[in-house]
């Protein structure tokens, strides 16, 4: 009954491009979070990354419109179409946000200062925001939306450890201001990286089941 | 726009001797919207708007079965005028077919049989007609020459005219695009959401895009049955049933 559309290829080509990104976006996500704990110069690799993630989406903005104006999709093509374009720069802001962890860890590294205020606290954000992407994007690869629905769960922990490490942070600042401002930056990005998560879940649930979801974080 | 249902069938049922076309159709049609029926060949879907004027009681064969609601009458009914029935449910074709007569002749030709009027009064109806029809300014110096120096696409326009002049409130259209060029496509189209305002539009159609772009609501008719129907926003985004999600997205058809 169902031999393959013309659509199909392009389908293809699109999925192989979010491939690649979801790849690439654990990877520098990675990189970032453990040369931040451990050391490490990454800054370069991880610019070129953030770069490469970047011209992907563009790539994969490009092909969607190529799709949608050459064949009109509806229905489940076109929410997989929309659904792409909107991972996709879920992807790409995970990369973004791996680089402004990395360029907080090359102007520490310059200074030759080690972040040891909050580590304890950013190895756990790092760890939880690694998990709730690799889920997001193993949600989106088998279509499972109970595993999509439990990043959005994820999340109110990672919005619960970003508060009360605020409120900490106010109440027993560090002696060195770079410090604080080193480890407040890089608890940021790490909640907005799961924030990213949970739009890139959310997407693949519209995906399959056609319903928007709205105020979801 | 109105929530007022123009049509409705009934456990409508309807076969071609041996051959069943339509099975226990119930649907209800909004007035002032564009309906879209759509579906694979021989759905049913020409036999099911050729019902709502009874154009197929001209078929010797052809049994029905349940009941056809026009405005409150069953138009089953024997007290029924086939005539002034098809007055109120004007039709469209696939392939434009205007008399071989002059351009205000092949619209005022309606008018004139069923006694409407004549003179001024007529004028005004082929005007009124080629102007709701979208026609006008494009024949209202060359109302005399033959409509068969038209375009496919004029015609096609001028057939509309055609079926506005005798003032319907429903108009079918069989495939009205099928034979024309891209841009006569889309002055149709166009006309088919203009004419909503006052009359109660429904469309055949074998193209998904054109139900998509032109319909408030989409029927999928599927081996005579009524498999999906609902606003078109929904059909085409995520139908409710499978397969009109396969015919929609080209797995079949």
């Amino acid at each position: 009954m169902s031999e393959k559309r013309l659509l199909d290829s392009g389908l293809n080509d699109l999925a192989d491009l979010l491939d690649d990104m979801c790849k690439l976006a654990t990877d520098t996500v990675s990189a970032s979070i453990q040369a931040y704990l451990e050391g490490g110069d990454v800054f370069i690799q991880v610019r070129q990354w953030s770069d490469t993630l970047f011209n992907l989406h563009t790539q994969v903005g490009d092909k969607a419109i190529e799709l949608i104006a050459r064949y009109q999709p509806v229905a489940t093509d076109l929410r997989l179409i929309k659904a792409s374009i909107e991972i996709s720069y879920d992807l790409s802001r995970f990369g973004r946000y791996a680089y402004d962890i990395s360029t907080i860890l090359k102007k520490f590294n310059g200074t030759r200062m080690r972040v040891e205020y909050g580590r304890d606290v950013i190895a756990e954000m790092g760890e939880r925001t690694m998990s709730m992407i690799k889920s997001s994007i193993k949600a989106y690869r088998t279509k499972n939306i109970q595993l999509a629905e439990k990043v959005g769960e994820d999340d109110k922990e990672i919005d619960e450890i970003y508060l009360n490490h605020l409120k900490y942070s106010a109440e027993n600042p560090p002696q060195s201001m770079e410090q604080l401002i080193a480890d407040i930056l890089t608890v940021r990005h790490l909640e907005r990286i799961a924030d990213h998560a949970v739009d890139l879940s959310s997407s693949v649930i519209y995906m399959i089941t056609g319903k928007p979801i709205s105020g979801w974080r | 726009m109105s929530n007022q249902t123009r049509i409705e069938t009934r456990n409508l049922n309807l076969r071609f001797g041996s051959a069943v076309v339509l099975k226990n159709l119930n649907m209800s049609i909004k007035s002032n919207f564009v309906t879209a029926i759509m579906g694979p060949s021989g759905c049913g879907k020409s036999t099911l708007i050729r019902t709502f004027n009874r154009l197929n009681d001209l078929i010797p064969e052809c049994h029905i079965e349940g009941e056809v609601i026009l405005n409150g009458m069953n138009i089953f009914d024997k007290k029924v005028d086939v005539v002034e029935l098809r007055k109120r449910v004007g039709m469209v074709f696939q392939k434009p077919n205007p008399f071989p007569k002059s351009i205000y002749d092949n619209v005022a030709y309606g008018p004139k049989m069923h006694g409407m009027a004549h003179g001024k009064k007529l004028d005004t109806i082929v005007e009124k007609s080629l102007k709701d029809a979208a026609l006008w300014a494009e024949v209202k110096d060359r109302l005399r020459d033959s409509a068969l120096s038209l375009s496919g696409g004029q015609q096609q326009r001028l057939c509309i005219a055609r079926t506005l002049s005798v003032q319907p409130e429903v108009i079918l259209l069989d495939e009205p695009c099928s034979a024309l060029d891209p841009a006569a496509t889309a002055k149709i189209e166009s006309l088919m959401v203009q004419l909503k305002k006052n009359y109660t539009v429904i469309v055949v159609t074998h193209n998904m895009q054109q139900a998509a772009r032109v319909s408030d609501y989409t029927a999928f008719l599927y081996l005579g049955e009524l498999m999906e129907y609902g606003e078109a926003e929904q059909v085409f985004k995520n139908p409710s049933n499978k397969l009109t999600e396969d015919f929609i997205t080209g797995r079949f058809g």
